[in-house]
């Protein structure tokens, strides 16, 4: 009796596991292009869940096994985000069945659809998909520019971060003491020093002696 | 038309038979002895431009039963991916007889 127990309870974990491998590859497949993932986006997240059923039979530790499956996809991805940006938009299984591998198409935003379509026509998704395609050829064409902006945002983030973790550390946390608002500090005044240290002694004489302080550390 | 590396693989494998996506990874995996492992990513982009251009095709119909798997998406190559994959083939055995005359191959 109790080994069946285990044994469905193992089945639970195992299912739960699977519908999160599930969910996991469902939330990969969205970082692809729309047209891509209409195309085949359902079999990319079969074969993305069966890889990594896969490797979990294989022993791959969980943690493994996803890093695998997105640096897969952010490679793969970020692939066809740029072909997206570089090919004409109009490309679809159905309606070019023999697709013609369009070259370079020089492009300049907001201007080649306005012939046949006007510009308060088009949604603001439209518009902003076109001015992420135009970043990315920019991106493209001058290499070196786009990486002195990542750098000085990546600096600026990290930078900023480091900051952060260091006031909330020493500044904004509160001391692992109770009641750390009525914490104060003691300091010894002399002539030469205003705020000088306690040596050991005073400091044990303080705590026999003091009565407004409730304690000494 | 340059054919990636990857899409000959993905035309050698479904020359065999109609296969869904991870079924193409296990059958590269093993026509390689192992040796090249495809992404599901890196394979379904090679599956969607070969879908475009009209190399392979989605099955509408699904295969017997007993092998079936509901939700699976099966893949079959059309006849201008098998002309493809003969004149991939004829390309590189071009070369391999060019090597094979400069004595660059063991093999026969």
């Amino acid at each position: 009796m109790p080994d069946r127990s285990h044994s469905s309870q193992d089945l639970l974990r195992a299912s739960r596991r699977a519908k999160a491998d599930r969910r996991f590859a469902w939330w990969l497949v969205w970082l692809y292009p729309p047209r891509f993932r209409r195309d085949v986006g359902l079999g990319l997240a079969d074969a993305l869940d069966d890889r990594m059923r896969a490797r979990r039979d294989a022993g791959v530790s969980a943690l493994a096994i996803r890093l695998h499956a997105i640096v897969d996809t952010i490679r793969n991805a970020s692939a066809e985000w740029v072909e997206l940006a570089r090919l004409k938009p109009s490309r679809s299984i159905n309606s070019t069945p023999h697709a013609i591998h369009s070259t370079h198409t020089t492009y300049e935003p907001h201007a080649t659809h306005s012939t046949h379509e006007t510009l308060r026509g088009r949604s603001m998704f439209d518009k902003l998909s076109q001015d992420i395609r135009y970043a990315l050829r920019l991106w493209r064409r001058r290499p070196g520019f786009a990486l002195v902006a990542i750098l000085t945002l990546a600096l600026g983030i990290g930078a900023n971060t480091a900051m952060f973790s260091i006031v909330n550390a020493v500044l904004l946390r509160p001391l692992p003491y109770a009641h750390s608002e009525r914490l104060v500090s003691l300091w010894a005044r002399t002539a030469a020093y205003p705020r000088g240290l306690l040596s050991y002694k005073e400091y044990e004489e303080v705590r026999k002696q003091s009565g407004s302080i409730e304690s000494v550390f | 038309m340059n054919l990636r590396p990857v899409e000959f693989q993905v035309l050698l494998a479904l020359a065999g038979d109609d296969l869904h996506g991870y079924a193409i990874l296990q059958e590269v995996a093993r026509l390689t002895d192992g040796d090249l492992e495809i992404e599901p990513g890196t394979l379904y982009r090679a599956l969607h431009r070969m879908l475009r251009d009209g190399w392979v095709v989605e099955l509408s119909r699904r295969p017997a039963a007993d092998v079936d798997d509901e939700r699976r998406r099966y893949y079959r190559l059309t006849a201008l991916g098998r002309r493809v994959a003969v004149a991939e083939a004829d390309r590189l055995s071009r070369l391999l007889s060019i090597a094979r005359a400069h004595k660059l191959l063991s093999r026969a």
